[in-house]
């Protein structure tokens, strides 16, 4: 019989490649390149206001609360399938070698996070704060030891009291904050203090995991886990086995259309799924807001590449990847499902490129915003003749 | 003219064929039922006749009117009840209603009235702003088969109803489909709740392994498996020993 142990690694390995798959379409997506720009100017900015600090900056106040919200939102990668509830409960009893390298790789992960956190944090400490190695070497020390605590404690309690998740979110985050502050300060006793309280909840709460392994829970508690992963990829590609979040808007009601049988599909699907209703606020907005840059062929050249991406993610996000829709049965009228969705990419695609185009008026010379609208429109007309002839 | 004439289909998902050579119809006011153990080929007919899949050979018509020739005409013929209900997830019950009327062009009026006495029927006037994510599985099939009764056609073609529904749903159901059937409708439903196809169905094919082993009232059934007096459970026992030990 194969062990539970690698059971736990062969899933670890494809959940790997899951995450890897998906992270190329992040990447290489458009907030990347927003993202890009974000930690580049950061950095310099960060670097710069480092060599001159304002006076009584709170230091130690910024990086504990840093290092703080860095370790406690994790949960455990139990990696859990729906179907263990039946075929892992005979081996219950056992279940602690597939439970074991569960937590040790979410240990593993929450460390890898906070010590790059404390690494951008070393500057500010060192230059600021005036700390000395040995205190960094310790800080480095409690970060691992704060990761292992909250990645168990958290565990604990979503195995013995789902109940009091949002107090236990609460007593860690303030536990939490109290060692890393404490330690940062110089403040040995309350950090001892807060070193003590936190061994004595992990040990009132390791007696609360004393019930059986509640399946149901801790695979639900996966899923949403693995769901909010799938959706944040959504974004960017269209993910399989991801249920797009519905919200009924019922303000929009006044915009559905009934006109006809794809019509009244498109309209409900775009203003009622969220990563798609979304992904259209997030792009639209920056086209707007584009036009207020100072530099004209940047502006120019984010126009195309935004408008364009709202053509595409809207594409993919209206053109159900179902094998079967009743719709498919239904008396066809004479425009297919791809040529109502083609009309629909042109309103959502046009409409925010029509706004930053009086917005671009006032601003830029002529040549740069009608270059830049020419191109956005014949890179949208292109896609969408590419789909057309596509079967 | 038959309501749904299949006349030597063979067909499959692939090149390989699952079912072979099936010639069955579908008279006005009649509820034909088809048996098979699982694998036996009745989803994939019925997936031929729907038209998502096209026949290796043979032909199928509804009304006279093929899918490749006058694919709207046939498609307005009849509805389809699948085994596992396919909803939309962004639209609410009542939408769901709506866009069969907007598909099978009913009026508004003639559509509501629809609506209201489907919706009391099966007891759902109070999720009429519902998703169907909070939908338990008998509601969703509730929703499918509404959307089916809905745009009254002249064919309906149900996969396994009764998966899911509790008795009273069940019941409703069953007066739907004998109120259509009296007023003409044709029906060909798959099931392997025996008694009640036995009961309600006035034909019966029984396919096996893709083919169709017998066809008729329960009496030419009998006499088809030399087993006079048998029960549906009977038969249909026979007919799969039969053709293990053959």
């Amino acid at each position: 019989m194969r062990n539970l142990q690698s059971l736990y690694g062969q899933r670890f390995q494809s959940y790997f490649l899951d995450i890897q798959k998906y992270m190329q379409f992040i990447i290489s997506g458009h907030i990347a390149i927003v993202l890009l720009f974000v930690i580049g100017a950061a950095g310099y900015s960060y670097s710069e206001w480092l060599k001159t600090p304002p006076e009584g900056f709170p230091v130690f106040l910024v990086a504990a609360s840093l290092l703080m919200l860095v370790v406690v939102p994790n949960r455990p990668a139990l990696l859990l399938k729906q179907a263990d509830h039946y075929y892992l409960l005979p081996m219950e009893s056992k279940l602690l070698f597939y439970l074991k390298p569960a937590l040790r790789w979410s240990v593993t992960i929450v460390v890898i996070r906070a010590l790059v956190v404390t690494v951008v944090l070393l500057p500010l400490l060192t230059r600021v704060g005036e700390l000395e190695t040995s205190m960094l070497l310790a800080l480095g020390g409690v970060v691992v030891a704060a990761s292992y605590w909250n990645v168990h404690t958290k565990f604990h309690v979503l195995w013995g009291r789902p109940d009091a998740l949002l107090l236990d979110f609460f007593v860690r985050a303030l536990l939490l904050f109290g060692i890393f502050y404490f330690l940062l300060v110089g403040n040995l006793v309350l950090f001892i203090a807060c070193l003590g309280l936190a061994g004595g909840y992990f040990l009132a709460t390791k007696k609360m995991a004393m019930t059986p392994f509640p399946f149901d829970r801790m695979i639900d508690f996966e899923q949403q886990r693995m769901q909010r992963f799938y959706q944040f990829a959504n974004y960017f590609t269209e993910v399989p086995h991801v249920r797009s979040k519905v919200s009924r808007r019922a303000w929009a009601d006044g915009i559905l259309t009934k006109k006809d049988l794809h019509s009244f599909l498109i309209t409900r699907s775009f203003i009622r799924k969220d990563e798609l209703f979304y992904m259209w606020i997030r792009l639209a907005l920056l086209v707007i807001v584009f036009p207020f840059l100072s530099f004209s062929y940047v502006v120019a050249g984010l126009m195309v590449v935004f408008t364009f991406a709202i053509a595409i993610q809207t594409y993919q996000g209206l053109l159900f990847n179902q094998l079967f829709r009743m719709d498919m049965l239904y008396p066809q009228p004479h425009l297919t499902r791809s040529q109502a969705v083609s009309r629909f990419v042109r309103i959502v695609s046009y409409s925010p490129l029509a706004i930053s185009l009086l917005v671009a008026l006032s601003q830029h010379p002529p040549i740069f915003w009608g270059l830049g609208a020419l191109a956005a429109v014949v890179s949208v007309e292109w896609y969408l003749l590419r789909k057309k002839k596509q079967p | 003219m038959s309501l749904l004439k299949l006349d030597k289909v063979t067909g499959g998902y692939s090149k390989k064929a699952v079912i072979h050579n099936i010639s069955f119809t579908v008279e006005p006011g009649e509820l034909v039922g088809l048996i098979g153990l699982n694998g036996a080929g009745k989803s994939t007919t019925i997936k031929h006749i729907i038209g998502l899949l096209q026949p290796h050979s043979g032909e199928i018509s509804i009304n006279g009117h093929t899918i490749s020739t006058q694919s709207e005409a046939y498609r307005k013929s009849f509805t389809y009840i699948p085994e596992t209900p396919v909803l939309y997830d962004d639209l609410t019950l009542q939408e769901h209603l709506e866009l069969v009327a907007l598909a099978y062009e009913i009026d508004e009026d003639q559509a509501k009235q629809r609506v209201d006495a489907l919706l009391e029927e099966f007891r759902m006037q109070k999720r009429l702003k519902w998703f169907p994510t909070h939908f338990s599985k008998g509601m969703k099939q509730k929703v499918m088969i509404m959307s089916a009764f809905m745009a009254n056609p002249a064919l309906y073609i149900i996969d396994e109803p009764f998966v899911g529904l509790d008795p009273l749903a069940i019941r409703a159901l069953l007066n739907q489909l004998e109120t259509r059937k009296q007023n003409g409708a044709g029906i060909l439903m798959t099931t392997h709740v025996l008694a009640t196809a036995e009961k309600y169905c006035d034909k019966l094919i029984l396919l096996h392994n893709g083919k169709i082993r017998a066809a008729g009232t329960m009496e030419d059934l009998r006499k088809a498996l030399g087993m006079p007096g048998a029960s549906l459970d009977d038969l249909y026992i026979a007919m799969t020993e039969e053709q293990e030990y053959a």
